[in-house]
């Protein structure tokens, strides 16, 4: 996938990450892989840069927890209420695109 | 340092205080968890750092995204800030720079490494009293906290330990190092403008520093000449063109004045530059740098004075054999055997010497210029 439709979808992605539990930059890069069957890859130092966004508008929150298994602590991000909001938003308006995308789709 | 945490370093540069301290460790706790990935699968350690490396990706784009995310907006505060302030308040503060001698012996990456850590220093109580009044500048146990009116939270210079607020100065009159002070501050959107020579002038925003040097031309020098150093360290190297003569006694004449005949023009300001180069004893001494920075009088000559802090010497070879040689070369003239010639460089500044944000101490060098 070529990054300017990544970059569109982006914050729906990340924010769809953290819907469950919080985590943080490694293990949403490993989810977004493993549950997409690794179509987005993209560079991941250009992750952070993202997550900071959503931290700065309020939609998500981050704070450092100690890694369990040693190592530098770990940054762990929490989708906060504002960011649950955005994300159904998000979620709705991507339906509704899809289904509107649908008749050009052409046939699979 | 090695290539993680270069890679933190190019990717939070221009981030400050809790902002950069919060990115560098998230990145370094990405590279550690990816780097240990790789490991489990069976690279070896270059390879697994490699490997994690080439995934993030180019520093300068993480660098660029953090910038984009976290110094704009606060460029844009502060350039409004400015803006107002320089509207309703104008303050003129004399100071008295204070020149600090010191150095310090350490061995870095397997090299044995001398370094002046010479200063110049104003009191902390001028800095406060120079600022706004509804402006915070507070000593932290980590450095130096910054606030101006308008700014969503203080810059918290968390890297100028032992800096900027200098370690083990007298705790009720602490010292700033004033050029580093200027160069962070100028990177954070306030704007620095470095001028004069007889009675050099920092302006911080609305704020100006008339600096009184007396006659310690070291003070001036340090202002403009670090930065000029940094910038025509290879070109200079490089040029022969520029090449002025040997300079036999090269950065050791320290405090000494040197005058050369350069048929200048009464008022042009000339920069000195000694790189130096020294191989003795099966070791090498590479990469010293003295300057000095000179105005031409009525008859065009230029006296330059060679300042003390402009010496660092790195080292590579027989470590005590060294150690003596550096002991030896710091006693001064009398140990001139040591150090013989260095090629020494003239160029003219033009134009004012500046600094505007994001390029600290700008500086109008004419490089084409050469004094025959």
């Amino acid at each position: 996938m070529d990054g300017n439709t990544l970059r569109g979808h982006l914050d729906l992605i990340l924010l769809s990450s953290l819907k469950h539990e919080p985590l943080y930059g490694v293990a949403i890069i490993i989810q977004v892989n493993e549950q997409t069957r690794g179509y987005f890859t993209f560079k991941e130092g250009t992750l952070y840069p993202a997550l900071h966004r959503l931290e700065k508008a309020g939609l998500i929150t981050g704070e450092f927890h100690p890694a369990p298994h040693g190592g530098p602590p770990r940054k762990y991000y929490t989708l906060t209420e504002q960011g649950r909001s955005a994300l159904a938003r998000k979620q709705k308006d991507w339906q509704a695109f899809s289904q509107a995308m649908r008749p050009f789709g052409g046939e699979v | 340092m090695n290539a993680a945490e270069q890679f933190i370093r190019r990717a939070t540069r221009g981030l400050w205080g809790r902002r950069r301290v919060e990115a560098q460790g998230e990145l370094r706790s990405h590279i550690y968890e990816r780097t240990q990935y790789h490991l489990q699968l069976g690279s070896n350690e270059q390879d697994a750092l490699t490997r994690t490396l080439r995934d993030l990706g180019d520093p300068r784009a993480v660098h660029l995204g953090l910038l984009r995310i976290h110094s704009l907006p606060l460029l844009m505060t502060l350039a409004l800030t400015g803006a107002v302030v320089t509207g309703v308040v104008s303050t003129l503060v004399q100071a008295k720079p204070i020149v600090i001698q010191g150095g310090s012996h350490f061995v870095q990456d397997g090299r044995y490494q001398f370094e002046r850590v010479d200063g110049v220093y104003i009191r902390l109580s001028d800095l406060k009293a120079a600022l706004p009044r509804t402006a915070h500048l507070t000593r932290t146990q980590i450095g130096l906290s910054v606030y101006l009116p308008g700014m969503v939270r203080p810059i918290g210079l968390l890297n100028m330990v032992g800096s900027i607020l200098q370690q083990g100065t007298n705790a009720e009159h602490p010292l700033v190092n004033l050029t580093d002070l200027t160069r962070e501050l100028s990177q954070t959107g306030v704007i620095v403008d470095v001028g004069g020579w007889e009675r050099p002038t920092i302006r911080l925003g609305a704020v100006q520093f008339d600096l009184d040097p007396g006659t310690d031309r070291a003070v001036v020098a340090e202002l403009y000449g670090t930065e000029l150093m940094r910038r025509t360290q290879s070109w200079s190297a490089s040029s022969g063109a520029l090449q002025l003569g040997l300079w036999r006694r090269g950065p050791r004449d320290i405090g000494v004045r040197h005058t050369l005949a350069l048929k200048a023009r009464p008022g042009e300001v000339f920069a000195l530059l000694v790189p130096q180069r020294v191989e003795k004893m099966n070791s090498s001494f590479g990469g010293v740098l003295a300057y000095g920075i000179g105005v031409a009088g009525a008859d065009g000559s230029v006296t330059f004075t060679l300042p003390a802090f402009a010496r660092r010497i790195h080292v590579t070879g027989d470590l005590q054999a060294l150690e003596r040689a550096v002991a030896a070369l710091n006693r001064g003239p009398a140990n001139s055997a040591l150090v013989e010639m260095y090629p020494a460089v003239v160029i003219r500044l033009t134009g004012k010497l500046n600094s505007t944000e994001k390029r600290p101490i700008t500086m109008n060098v004419d490089l084409r210029s050469t004094v025959p």
